[in-house]
C-alpha cells in the first residue's frame, strides 16, 4: 500500500469516476481532480482545483472522448507499461505474502470460477480484501461499501443469487456477523437459493477484541458461544462442511460450489493480525478512535 | 381505466417496470397487496425469517441484476428492521424499492397507539432514502410508482421508500396504469466537458506522442480549465508550451457500483 500510495501522490491529474473520496485526493489539491459523477453534492466537496462532470459515467466519457477527438487530442501511448511497472513495484514492497491471509485467499480465488460473485462481509478476512483480492471480473466483489454492517454478507448473496441463479455466489463471513440473519438458511434451503458461506471463526468479535487489545490494554466481553456449525446448517437441511486447516479451503469450496444445497464451511481460525499497520501509516489516526489534534475545529 | 384495488394497482404496475422478484414478509396489514401477488404469476415472492433479511436480498438482487430490488414489510417494526438493508443499500448506491405498509388512513399522525403505529413512520429511513411517498388513493398507486422507478433509475441509485395503508390496498376504484418512463443518460455541459478535454493531460496529448516511457506528460494545475472558453483554452496552451511540467501518472478510480 505504501508504494501505491507513492504513485497515487505522484498524479498531477485525478479522474474520478463514481467514487467518493471519502479520505480526500490522494494526490493532494496542487493536482487537478476531473470529478465524474451522476450525485452532484459529490462534485466539488473534495478540493477546489476541480473541474466537476455532472454526468452519468458511460455517457460522460463518451462524451469526454468525443470533445478530446475535436481538440485533436489523437492517440496516445497505451498506460499498460506504466501500470505494470506500478504493480511491480507494488507487489515488491509488498509484504502481505507474510500475512497468514494471503495463502488463504490466494487459495480461495484458485479454486473457485473467475465470475463467482464473493460477497465480502465486515469481518478481518473482508477487510484484507478490500485491498488484497484481485477480482478479475467485473463486479463480482461485493462489499458493504461504507456501511461496514456485520452479517449482511449472507442474506445480500442470497438475493445475488436469486438474481443470478447459474453464477457461483460465495459469502465470506465471520462467526459474529453470520449469526446476525443465519435464521435464513431456513429461507435459502425452502427456496432453494444454493449459495455457499464460508464462516472464519474465530468465536469472537475479533476485529474489536483485536482493536482493545492493541490500543487499550486488552479486550472486554468480545468472546462469543457459538453453536456447531456443521449441525446448525444440517439442522436446517443445508450441507455443513468443517476444515481444520484454511489452505484446504480450496478442496471445500470447489465441492460446496457443486452441491445442490446451501452449503455452510466451518473454517476454525485463531487471531489474525489485520493489515491495518500498513495502511494506518497513511491514515490521519492511529488509532482511528482516539480524538485526534486538530480534526476538529474549536 | 379498469376497476382493481390498490394492491392489485400496484402489483400490475410492478410488472410493468420490470419486477420478477419481491422479498419480504406478508402481514395482515398488506393483504390486498399479498392477495394481488397471489394472484400475479410473473412476480414471485421470496418470504424471509425476518425483514432485515429481506431488505439485504433486495440489494444483493439489486447489485446482481443490474435493476431495481423490492422489498415488501409490515408498519412499525417491519420498516425498523429492513431499515440496515436499506442502510447498507444507500451506501452502495443500490436501488432498492421499499414497499411499507401503514396503519389505516383516518388513523395516520394521530398518535393513538394503533395496531403498529409509527408516527411519521418515514422519518424511519429518511437517512437512508433519497425519496418517500405515501398513497391515500389506488388510483394514486402507478404515478407514485413510476415516480419511484424514475428516483432509482436516474440519478445516484439509492432506496425509496412507498407505503400504502391497508385499507388502500383492498379499496377498489378506477385505476389509470403507466408504462415505465423513459429516461436519458445525464451528461455534463458542453463548456465543462471542454474544461475537461484541455486540462493537462489530454491536451499535451500530441505532443507525448513517441514517447517510450509509459507515463504521461502533464501541465501542472490549471484552474481556470473548468471554464473551457477559447481564451482559458489558448491560456492552458501557452502555459503547457512555457512549462511542460513533469512526467507523471493518471488515475482513474472508478468505484464499484451495480450500474
Amino acid at each position: 500500500m505504501n508504494q501505491l500510495f507513492d504513485v497515487m501522490q505522484s498524479a498531477d491529474v485525478v479522474i474520478g469516476i463514481g467514487t467518493r473520496f471519502s479520505l480526500g485526493n490522494p494526490a493532494g489539491e496542487s493536482s487537478t481532480l476531473i470529478n465524474i459523477n451522476i450525485d452532484d453534492s459529490e462534485l466539488t466537496r473534495v478540493q477546489s482545483n476541480t473541474i466537476p462532470l455532472h454526468g452519468d459515467a458511460r455517457a460522460t466519457i463518451d462524451a469526454l472522448l468525443d470533445c478530446l477527438v475535436e481538440a485533436g487530442a489523437g492517440n496516445r501511448p497505451s498506460p499498460a507499461a506504466a501500470v505494470r511497472a506500478a504493480r511491480r513495484l507494488i507487489a515488491y514492497h509488498d509484504i502481505r505474502q507474510q500475512e497468514p491471509q494471503y495463502p488463504i485467499l490466494d487459495e480461495m480465488r484458485n479454486s473457485i470460477p473467475e465470475d463467482t460473485f464473493i460477497v465480502w462481509d465486515s469481518t478481518k478476512f473482508g477487510y484484507y480484501a478490500r485491498t488484497h483480492y484481485q477480482v478479475n471480473y467485473p463486479k463480482t466483489f461485493m462489499d458493504s461499501g461504507y456501511s461496514f454492517n456485520p452479517g449482511f454478507s449472507f442474506p445480500s448473496a442470497m438475493g445475488v443469487k436469486v438474481a443470478k441463479p447459474d453464477r457461483p455466489v460465495v459469502s465470506i463471513i465471520g462467526d459474529g456477523g453470520f449469526l446476525f440473519y443465519s435464521s435464513e438458511l431456513s429461507t435459502a434451503v425452502k427456496y432453494g437459493i444454493n449459495t455457499t458461506t464460508v464462516v472464519f471463526r474465530d468465536d469472537s468479535y475479533g476485529n474489536v477484541a483485536y482493536d482493545l487489545d492493541e490500543f487499550f490494554s486488552g479486550t472486554y466481553e468480545t468472546d462469543l458461544l457459538n453453536p456447531d456449525l456443521v449441525k446448525y446448517a444440517e439442522a436446517f437441511g443445508a450441507v455443513g462442511m468443517r476444515t481444520e486447516d484454511p489452505l484446504e479451503l480450496g478442496t471445500l469450496l470447489s465441492r460446496a460450489l457443486e452441491c445442490q444445497a446451501p452449503v455452510i464451511i466451518d473454517v476454525p481460525v485463531a487471531d489474525m493480525p489485520l493489515p491495518r499497520a500498513k495502511l494506518q501509516a497513511h491514515l490521519p489516526s492511529v488509532p482511528w478512535v482516539v480524538p485526534q489534534e486538530g480534526l476538529i475545529e474549536s | 381505466m379498469a376497476k382493481m384495488s390498490g394492491g392489485e394497482a400496484l402489483v400490475k404496475s410492478l410488472v410493468r417496470e420490470g419486477v420478477e422478484v419481491v422479498f419480504g414478509i406478508p402481514g395482515i396489514h398488506m393483504s390486498g397487496i399479498i392477495a394481488a401477488l397471489r394472484d400475479e404469476p410473473s412476480i414471485r415472492m421470496v418470504t424471509t425469517r425476518h425483514e432485515a433479511g429481506a431488505s439485504h436480498m433486495a440489494d444483493g438482487y439489486a447489485r446482481a441484476a443490474g435493476k431495481p430490488g423490492v422489498v415488501l414489510v409490515v408498519p412499525g417494526a417491519g420498516i425498523y428492521n429492513a431499515a440496515s438493508g436499506l442502510a447498507t443499500a444507500f451506501a452502495r448506491s443500490s436501488p432498492v424499492l421499499a414497499i411499507a405498509g401503514q396503519i389505516p388512513r383516518g388513523q395516520i399522525g394521530k398518535n393513538i397507539g394503533a395496531y403498529h403505529e409509527v408516527a411519521d413512520q418515514p422519518s424511519v429511513v429518511r437517512p437512508v432514502t433519497k425519496w418517500q411517498r405515501q398513497v391515500l388513493r389506488p388510483r394514486e398507486i402507478p404515478d407514485a410508482l413510476c415516480e419511484a422507478f424514475r428516483q432509482m433509475r436516474t440519478g445516484r441509485p439509492r432506496p425509496v421508500l412507498l407505503e400504502v395503508p391497508p385499507d388502500t390496498g383492498v379499496e377498489q376504484e378506477e385505476v389509470v396504469l403507466r408504462n415505465p418512463a423513459k429516461y436519458t443518460r445525464i451528461v455534463p455541459s458542453q463548456e465543462h466537458l471542454w474544461g475537461a478535454a484541455h486540462v493537462s493531460p489530454f491536451s499535451t496529448a500530441a505532443d507525448i506522442r513517441g514517447r517510450r516511457s509509459g507515463a504521461f506528460r502533464c501541465g501542472r494545475s490549471t484552474p481556470s480549465a473548468g471554464r473551457g472558453n477559447k481564451h482559458s483554452r489558448g491560456h492552458i496552451r501557452r502555459r503547457q508550451r512555457g512549462h511542460p511540467g513533469p512526467t507523471s501518472v493518471v488515475l482513474w478510480l472508478v468505484s464499484q457500483s451495480c450500474w
